[in-house]
């Protein structure tokens, strides 16, 4: 039988504020253990604490981002529970009245738009990090103890996988481009709980859901849901019945385990914060941080549509992220025609950013740099394989393009005599590919184009070749 | 009603141990706490206003020096280099 997919997410985001969400310690990732901690964040007795602004403001740029209805007074709720990698044995978050609620975040999946229901966003802080030691004990390190995290908290909307990853690189790009975290997954600055169930296709009820927490990278969390899925679809197929638990993926294995047993469920006992009044946000500083918000990726795509008239495929690929849009921007703005900035961006860029490691994208290229390199290759001074190799050089070195050809006599070889000597021995040695081409096959003439870009290392300039090697065998 | 059961959950949830005895005594506690708490229900608050005035204050962005990791630590029972230890956990 064939099943319907529900899944639904609880996203974390760790804000990159300055300080902590409850105490003015330093928010940095890293550091030896302990180093950025003070009473507040380790819960020495009676410290007490005080709420970041930013923190909030962040908060509320984010459900501004995401459609969401901001509440104008909330408040800190303590929910309970006892765990070493928590000093207070609660934790400072929001359960009655988050910051959010109600939001709606829009994507693609091929071709087709999709929106997927926000029921909230709350503030609340971090845990800190447990190393296992080796001998049978435990270190705690309260450094990440108090960051300032973001939980968002999606409707059981999702129907697919695709859907999912879809909408974790969306609210990662948005989050990136509001500027209030830079999502690092590897340094667990988005973390994700995923809940998965199956349901008959057509059936009105939700079947029992398993949830998978702390899936700490993009690849993970797909691997961990098409797992589940198979393993519920066996269940089900089999008579079985699903067990409602908490599953830890194993990335190594591939497998989903048992993380608590029911018995064992959790009791939070949650109740507002004593230590924490209500907050209350004024219409005035909900405006003040509605103008901040930068053009995001959405809109950012309709404007390239329009200004530069690209196709929507091409928009999406620049707009999507804001490394890539960021640079294209100043591609442009150095002076590089757009569509021949989409079509680097797209081409040779896009191949060194994917034999880069790791999941963020890094573009140290310099625009103006660049820009020079585009400048060369249209001016016909280098061939467009020259000029791939001259971006190879200068992408993280920032030399001169134009000493680079200089030095690497990668000059263009458009001398019409010299060319015509090249392809001249070319027709002479290859007297098959002569006649397939004059009795009408096209991709002969591909042959002698590749020949001569061979024999003169890709230096030769493409448009002269080819006027003359149709002008010898023409004949 | 505070029953045996509740106070049992609290005290686990609070990773306490107690006696039987100790279990009794609690209970007859947290009863009176709550009837106590039962006379001030009784009290006709229709026409109080809200007595909550939202005056929660925030603070700036702004980084202060962190506690000596040293000092953090003096009353620690074990620690290696900075970091506290506990008896090993596994979820």
């Amino acid at each position: 039988m064939d099943y319907e997919v529900v899944i639904g997410l609880e996203t974390h985001i760790e804000q990159n504020t300055k300080t902590k969400m409850f105490c003015s310690c330093k928010n940095e990732f890293g550091g030896a253990p302990n180093t950025n901690c003070c009473e507040v964040c380790t819960a020495m007795p009676g410290a007490l604490p005080v709420i970041n602004r930013q923190a909030v403001y962040n908060t509320i740029k984010a459900g501004l981002a995401t459609n969401c209805e901001i509440s104008k007074t909330f408040y800190f709720d303590r929910k309970g529970y006892f765990y070493p990698d928590l000093a207070k044995a609660y934790q400072i978050s929001q359960l009655y009245v988050p910051i959010c609620k109600n939001g709606k975040v829009e994507f693609e999946v091929n071709g087709k738009q999709y929106a997927i229901r926000l029921n909230r966003i709350h503030l609340e802080e971090d845990a800190g990090k447990l190393v296992h030691g080796l001998f049978g004990e435990t270190l705690v390190d309260f450094n990440r103890g108090g960051v300032p995290l973001m939980e968002i908290v999606t409707e059981p909307d999702f129907r697919s996988v695709e859907q999912v990853m879809a909408y974790l690189d969306t609210i990662k790009n948005i989050f990136k481009a509001i500027g209030v975290s830079e999502c690092r997954m590897e340094r667990g600055q988005l973390r994700c709980d995923v809940n998965v169930s199956l349901r008959p296709f057509g059936s009105p009820n939700f079947g029992t859901r398993t949830e998978m927490k702390n899936l700490n990278s993009f690849k993970a969390i797909e691997r961990a849901i098409k797992f589940e899925i198979s393993r519920q679809t066996k269940i089900l197929n089999s008579g079985g019945k699903i067990v409602q638990e908490t599953l830890r993926w194993d990335d190594v294995v591939g497998q989903n385990y048992p993380m608590r047993s029911k018995e064992d469920s959790q009791d939070y006992r949650y109740f507002p914060d004593p230590d924490l009044l209500p907050i209350t946000i004024t219409d005035e500083e909900i405006k003040k941080i509605k103008n901040e918000l930068p053009v995001l990726p959405a809109q950012l795509k309709s404007e390239y549509k329009k200004k530069y008239g690209f196709s929507d495929y091409d928009a999406t690929q620049l707009s999507k992220n804001i490394e890539i849009s960021k640079f294209f921007e100043e591609c442009v703005k150095a002076g590089i025609e757009p569509r021949e900035a989409s079509n680097w961006i797209q081409g040779e860029i896009s191949n060194i950013l994917n034999e880069q490691v790791g999941e963020e994208i890094v573009i140290k290229l310099v625009p103006i740099n660049f820009a020079k390199l585009i400048g060369l290759y249209k001016a016909g001074e280098i061939s467009q394989a020259s000029a791939r190799q001259v971006l190879r050089k200068i992408w993280d070195s920032n030399e001169d393009p134009g000493e680079i050809v200089e030095k690497q006599g990668l000059k263009a070889l458009s001398d019409d005599t010299e060319i015509r000597k090249i392809v001249e021995e070319i027709i002479s040695k290859n007297p098959n590919a002569v006649n397939d081409y004059k009795s009408g096959n096209k991709k002969a003439l591909a042959f002698f184009v590749g020949q001569t870009m061979k024999a003169t290392q890709g230096k030769a300039n493409a448009g002269i070749v080819n006027k003359i090697i149709i002008e010898l065998l023409g004949e | 009603m505070i029953s045996r059961a509740d106070v049992e959950n609290t005290a686990k949830l609070s990773r306490l141990e107690f006696s039987k005895e100790e279990l009794d005594q609690i209970q007859v506690d947290m009863n009176s706490v709550i009837s106590y708490m039962e006379i001030l229900n009784k009290v006709n608050t229709s026409k109080v206003g809200d007595l909550v005035r939202e005056i929660g204050e925030m603070r700036e962005d702004e980084i202060c020096p962190s506690v000596d990791p040293e000092e953090l630590l003096k009353n620690a029972p074990k620690k290696e280099g900075t970091a506290f230890v506990v008896p090993k956990v596994i979820d």
